[in-house]
């Protein structure tokens, strides 16, 4: 019973922290800056789904080590399904970067950018562990296999969104010289909305992931029981 | 009126119509202004906070129907 509650409160705290965003993210005070005008305020939303993309990434990423280390199959549902979720999440973050892109930087995207080429070099890493899965049909090697590829995909998030923008030229705010958004909210109301933004949609993530992990948790177990 | 009293009144244009360059020199940069003064920002508000609502409803009714299913099955 207490299980119970305890799911209430984060899932609560999800869809409070959202609807917050979503009211206050457009009827809260932002800076006036030339060029971004109104459309700074899709920092409450591009922003977040990055972070839930990282977010499921990484929580993949631990319960494929977890599966390599003890075999349990839980463990490979469950990275398989926060992987799943990520890339939804991401492929949110490309088309609403890509949309504040046109309004801000005159193109739906720039080529030659790092920071946007290396996000699209991760998304279709992610892609590749897709059909990795579905090219494999023995159900042990399938998942050994990607649990080891997930790790190495892991392992190129951070040197390729993080450190290679930061050490080049990029459009992107917060790399090549541009100022990071830190700069904008850091003395303006941006702040009070963007952590319960990202939180929601972090939170949301989880929600979204956990819910395809059961179910695929509960086709396994009738697929034990009552098939053949 | 005589000379003085005009005298004033330009002086107080004057004076006014700088202060209305001031105004606008913070003001420069376009924003969604107009929307806000007529209200209609309250419509997006609430078109999205709707989205929002139905979406998250309908993961909470999905989140209901696999907790039902997991005790239907932990019973057989």
């Amino acid at each position: 019973m207490k299980e119970k509650k305890l799911h209430f409160i984060w899932k609560a705290l999800a869809s409070i922290c959202l609807l917050y965003a979503v009211v206050m993210g457009f009827l809260g005070a932002v800076p006036r800056l030339q060029i971004l005008n109104e459309s700074i305020r899709n920092l409450y939303f591009h922003v977040p789904m990055w972070f839930s993309m990282m977010t499921m990434f990484f929580c993949s990423v631990f319960y494929a080590i977890k599966y390599l280390y003890k075999g349990n199959d839980l463990d490979d549902i469950k990275s398989e399904s926060y992987i799943n979720v990520g890339v939804v999440f991401g492929i949110c973050g490309l088309v609403t970067g890509s949309l504040w892109a046109k309004f801000t930087w005159g193109q739906w995207w720039v080529i030659a950018d790092p920071k946007l080429t290396n996000s699209a070099i991760v998304m279709l890493e992610y892609f590749a562990y897709l059909l990795l899965r579905r090219s494999i049909t023995d159900e042990k090697s399938r998942a050994k296999v990607s649990a080891v590829y997930n790790i190495f995909a892991a392992a190129t998030i951070i040197p390729l969104l993080f450190i290679l923008p930061r050490m080049s030229d990029s459009l992107h705010p917060g790399n090549g010289g541009n100022p990071g958004f830190n700069s904008y909210d850091l003395d303006s109301n941006m702040r009070v909305v963007f952590y319960p933004a990202v939180l929601g949609w972090v939170l949301l993530s989880i929600w979204i992931a956990s819910l395809q992990i059961r179910i695929k948790k509960l086709n396994t177990l009738i697929e034990d029981n009552y098939e053949s | 009126m005589n000379l003085k009293n005009l005298f004033i009144i330009l002086l107080y244009i004057i004076t006014s119509s700088k202060l209305l360059i001031a105004q606008t020199a913070t003001n420069q940069v376009e924003m969604a202004d107009t929307i806000r003064q007529n209200g209609k920002i309250y419509v997006v508000v609430i078109a999205l906070s709707l989205i929002m609502l139905i979406l998250l409803f309908y993961i909470w009714r999905t989140d209901k129907k696999i907790t039902l299913l997991e005790k239907k099955v932990n019973k057989a």
